[in-house]
């Protein structure tokens, strides 16, 4: 499977079949000896900016220690339990209690909900 | 039977969804200023814009996946970063003149200055999203968005030359201000063709949820709903041709729009071209903001749908939330509504080979579309609007200092 | 509703191309870096174009006029159009450099912005006051400043 093609940029969808994200970055696990195998994929904005221009990799950093609370802002799944889906991927999760929800989970409640009329 | 009524549904969608502001200025400009020689314009970029909404309706029904998905999966965000931000800006800045043209019709309407209206219209196009659902919207502003099938029958009315107007169909030398006619010539061409459609037609594939069954009647819709549409921006020029070509008007602000259909249908042409304008022009609003959030959602794997509640997709529900306001500032502040028009035209015209060419690329990507991937027949013709694209990017620029404004 | 995902065979893609990724990158900034310098920038001058321009708005608020007399229109829009044709002249006469014309030409035609200027805000004047026998006044003399306009500009020799 060529891991480039196949699983970066593509939708992480997680047990209950919605999209967590797109999977921006690829972990690889050196061993002696052997081909370098995958330990896990990572989700998150820092991670996309790094691929994109370190520059930027440092800007994102430096919004997330502005916005966050200090925990982790990457969402790391590891290889074992993802499963292909066609396009897609998908992992034996709940995408709402990774890092990748924070910013949807946080819009919603800090500033949607202050919206009058949320619903349909 | 139901199959037909989306057919028809998609038709009329294609009609009313065509005209907007950019369509309606070029197409008014350049029946003041050339007479019938710019029709070909049109026509090129309405045949362009068939092979481009065939095919990414084609690709979504069949792969499932939206344009901006595609393009970001196949070549990686690497190159993505290059249309995601190209489009975000140029769909700001057409939202802009979108509004503008609502704006003014509702100066038309009432006399109170276009300004004022800027954010009012924002918030009405925000409302109707917020608390819309994606079908509600395009079967709404599709049927009111007929109302500019006026302008077909006024050019009937004043009884064109119809062999001078088919002659228009060729391309010809102008006489005169040569840089303005190819600049008119490149923003007719954007005006017909932007992205924010292509985008919006693949995202509108998955929300109706089109399968391999809707192949015909994506061809179908695609095909007839846009020449119609066509035929409606070709009407607009033929009506200029008549009614502002003879006194000596040339078309530089919206306002002198208002008179384009009072000769041909007296009062109700008022009525009429007002109406138009402000509903072709508020529907493309609401289209370019869902348009500019779709890409972003699909861009990063957020969840996203029209039909949900805000809350359930809080950054695609934000996304075209900023965009549509952010997009209002402009026209508040007073911004020329028709240079701006005619700008973001001419540079939604160079900005195409950015989403053609990948486009090129996924249409012949077997693990894409299968056994749906192009032929030669549609390889040719995409290839076509590809080597235009790239035209098109090499003289927009150079033609907006020489012959715009 | 969400969107369901869709199983298909597993086959290998081709590979990205950076040297496109790189291109289009260069595409994207140059029109960034130009997209500003459109929005101000803009066309040539010339008294030509100046005439053609004052005779456009003339002609506009003649026949905003029209309408207006005709019950096609409403008084609110054809003040508003004259109010623009109005602003648009003045700032067309103010800018307006009769030099690049051929010496004869060049008296009659500051005559004629001149004429068409105060004809164009008088009619601007006469339709806030809702004034309509003024405003047919002004009409008249916009009428005959345009045609001043036309011949001049068919004298004018060919480019």
């Amino acid at each position: 499977m060529d891991l480039v093609h196949d699983v970066l940029d593509k939708i992480l969808l997680d047990k209950r079949e919605k999209p967590v994200g797109r999977i921006d970055g690829i972990v690889l696990e050196l061993r002696d000896g052997r081909p370098p195998r995958v330990a896990c994929v990572e989700l998150g904005g820092t991670v996309l900016a790094r691929r994109l221009h370190p520059r930027l990799a440092r800007w994102a950093a430096a919004i997330r220690r502005l916005w966050g609370s200090g925990h982790v802002s990457t969402t790391r799944i590891p290889w074992s339990a993802l499963r292909r889906m066609g396009l897609m991927w998908q992992a034996e999760l709940d995408g709402r209690d990774t890092p990748a929800a924070d910013w949807e989970v946080w819009l919603r409640d800090r500033v949607i909900a202050r919206v009058p009329g949320r619903g349909k | 039977m139901s199959k037909i009524l989306e057919i028809a549904l998609g038709m009329v969608t294609g009609i009313g969804g065509f005209l907007e502001a950019g369509s309606i200025a070029t197409a008014a400009q350049a029946g003041a200023d050339f007479g019938y020689q710019l029709i070909w314009a049109i026509g090129v970029g309405t045949l362009a814009l068939i092979i481009l909404l065939e095919m990414s309706g084609r690709l979504a029904l069949v792969s499932h996946r939206t344009l901006a998905d595609a393009i970001r999966e196949r070549f990686g965000v690497g190159y993505f970063i290059v249309p995601l931000v190209v489009g975000l800006v140029l769909s700001l800045l057409v939202l802009s003149a979108e509004i503008g043209g609502v704006a003014f019709a509702l100066q038309m309407a009432t006399g109170v200055s276009f300004q004022w209206w800027a954010l009012p219209v924002a918030l009405v196009g925000w409302l109707l999203l917020w608390k819309g659902t994606f079908g509600a919207i395009e079967k709404g502003t599709a049927f009111l968005g007929l109302v500019a099938v006026s302008i077909a029958v006024a050019a009937l009315r004043l009884h064109p030359d119809w062999t001078r107007v088919g002659a228009g169909l060729l391309p010809t030398q102008p006489t005169h201000e040569r840089a303005r006619y190819w600049f008119l010539a490149v923003s007719i061409v954007g005006a017909s063709i932007s992205p924010y459609l292509y985008y919006f037609y693949s995202a509108g594939a998955i929300e109706d949820h089109w399968d391999l069954s809707y192949l015909g009647i994506n061809r179908i819709v695609a095909a007839l709903g846009n020449l119609f549409g066509g035929v409606l921006a070709a009407a607009v020029l033929v009506v200029a041709v008549l009614v502002f070509g003879p006194r000596g008007i040339h078309v530089e602000r919206f306002e002198q729009l208002g008179l384009l259909l009072t000769p041909a249908l007296g009062r109700w042409g008022f009525v009429f071209l007002v109406a138009t304008l402000g509903i072709n022009c508020f529907s493309a609003t609401v289209e370019i903001a869902l348009s500019a959030a779709y890409l972003l959602a699909q861009s990063f794997g957020w969840e996203w749908a029209e039909d949900a509640r805000p809350s359930e997709h809080a950054r695609f529900s934000l996304a075209y939330t900023v965009a549509i306001f952010l997009a209002a500032v402009p026209i508040a502040l007073g911004v020329d509504a028709l240079k701006l028009t005619n700008v973001s035209m001419a540079l939604t015209a160079a900005s195409l080979p950015v989403t053609v060419l990948p486009l090129l690329v996924l249409m012949n990507d077997r693990y894409y579309l299968h056994k749906h991937r192009n032929g030669w027949a549609g390889n040719l013709a995409l290839g076509a609007v590809a080597v235009l694209s790239v035209v098109l990017l090499v003289v927009a620029i150079p033609l907006q200092f020489l012959g715009g404004g | 509703m969400e969107h369901e995902p869709q199983m298909r065979p597993g086959s290998t893609q081709r590979g990205r191309t950076r040297s496109e990724a790189r291109v289009a990158r260069g595409v994207g900034a140059a029109l960034a870096l130009f997209a500003p310098a459109m929005l101000t920038g803009c066309g040539s001058g010339g008294a030509r174009q100046t005439l053609q321009k004052v005779a456009s708005w003339t002609a506009t608020a003649r026949m905003a006029a029209d309408e207006l007399e005709a019950r096609h229109t409403t008084p609110r829009y054809t003040g508003k159009t004259l109010a623009v044709a109005s602003d648009q002249v003045a700032s067309q006469a103010r800018s307006f450099a009769p030099n690049d014309l051929p010496g004869a030409l060049r008296a009659p035609a500051v005559g004629a912005v001149t004429a068409a200027r105060q004809a164009i805000r008088d009619m601007s004047r006469a339709a806030e006051r809702r004034d309509g026998a003024a405003l047919a006044r002004a009409a008249a003399r916009a009428d005959s400043a345009d045609r001043a306009l036309d011949a001049l500009l068919a004298a004018l020799p060919e480019r």
